[in-house]
């Protein structure tokens, strides 16, 4: 296992899953859009607005699981300093950021005509927005610390800290009366939503998912690039000066 | 076919939801592809010029 932690391996093995990534990533979202927009039935009370959420619930899901995946990366990082573990919460900062935004939009656009308003500082919509500056403060973090073991070091600390939010993201709705509805899927009984929008919404989630591993395969080649040309520099560098 | 693009009174929100989702999804690959054929070229340029120096004894 700890043999594809070797950066070099480890390159190799996402230049070949990255093509397979794509390819799943890309049927998913396109058989996801395809029931989901045209095929799925409108729903009794939202009518078809309700299309929205195919594209807002598992934005808004990811936008949850990369910081969590973040958070991770950079404690693993902290406790056993390898350096995958600080390139992977790097690459997952901006794709995170991406799908929080997509998340924040779409709810936007669904909350006018459903809550005849665009924004409300309701639990839900403004934990998620900070969740938007959270990954924005760890981007602007790693681009101001010029030395990339102490900027690794210190955007793995803002990262654990930040991930205090995802539980207040996930359980504001309950603890706090907001304009959100509730969870429909993720509940102690059974999902409350029928399977004929449950399968889109389902196959748009996994669609998602597949896009940030391919993605998150890019960054982290693009990454390890960088870090090798950032070594190559510094030799030569080193060598000029003796 | 029209009607399936056609979503009620509601046709512009659902559009502009998905389609702006799919222009920041399109943004973020670009930016993700355009980094890793930035360092791959910035790499090979610099082991072409016989960049990659053994550290002095």
């Amino acid at each position: 296992m700890w043999r594809f932690a070797n950066p070099a391996i480890f390159y190799d093995l996402a230049a070949k899953a990255s093509p397979w990534a794509a390819g799943i990533s890309l049927l998913l979202l396109g058989l996801g859009a395809y029931l989901g927009l045209f095929l799925s039935p409108p729903d009794y009370y939202q009518g078809e607005i309700m299309r929205i959420m195919y594209v807002h619930v598992p934005a808004a899901w990811m936008a949850m699981f990369c910081y969590g995946a973040m958070a991770i990366s950079s404690g693993s990082g902290l406790i056993w300093n390898h350096p995958l573990a600080y390139v992977a919460a790097k690459a997952t900062a901006p794709i995170g950021l991406v799908f929080t935004a997509i998340a924040l939009v779409t709810g936007s656009i669904w909350g006018k005509p459903t809550w005849g308003t665009w924004w409300s500082w309701d639990a839900r919509m403004t934990s998620v927005l900070i969740l938007l500056f959270m990954y924005l403060g760890y981007i602007a973090l790693w681009n101001a610390i010029e030395e990339p073991v102490r900027a690794a070091k210190t955007t793995a600390i803002l990262a654990l800290v930040g991930a205090v939010n995802l539980p207040i993201i996930k359980f504001s709705v309950d603890w706090w009366n907001t304009l959100h509805q509730p969870a429909s899927l993720m509940r102690a009984d059974a999902p409350a939503i029928h399977a004929s929008m449950l399968v889109p919404l389902l196959l748009m989630a996994l669609g998602f998912t597949a896009f940030y591993v391919w993605l998150l395969l890019l960054r982290m080649r693009g990454e390890i690039l960088a870090r090798r040309v950032r070594g190559l520099r510094l030799a030569r560098v080193q060598a000029g000066q003796n | 076919m029209t009607e399936y693009f056609l979503m009620g009174s509601h046709t512009a929100y659902i559009w502009a939801a998905w389609g702006i989702a799919g222009v920041l999804m399109l943004a973020i690959w670009s930016a993700s592809a355009a980094l890793l054929r930035r360092q791959a070229a910035l790499l090979e340029a610099l082991e072409a010029a016989g960049q990659t120096v053994t550290p002095k004894s």
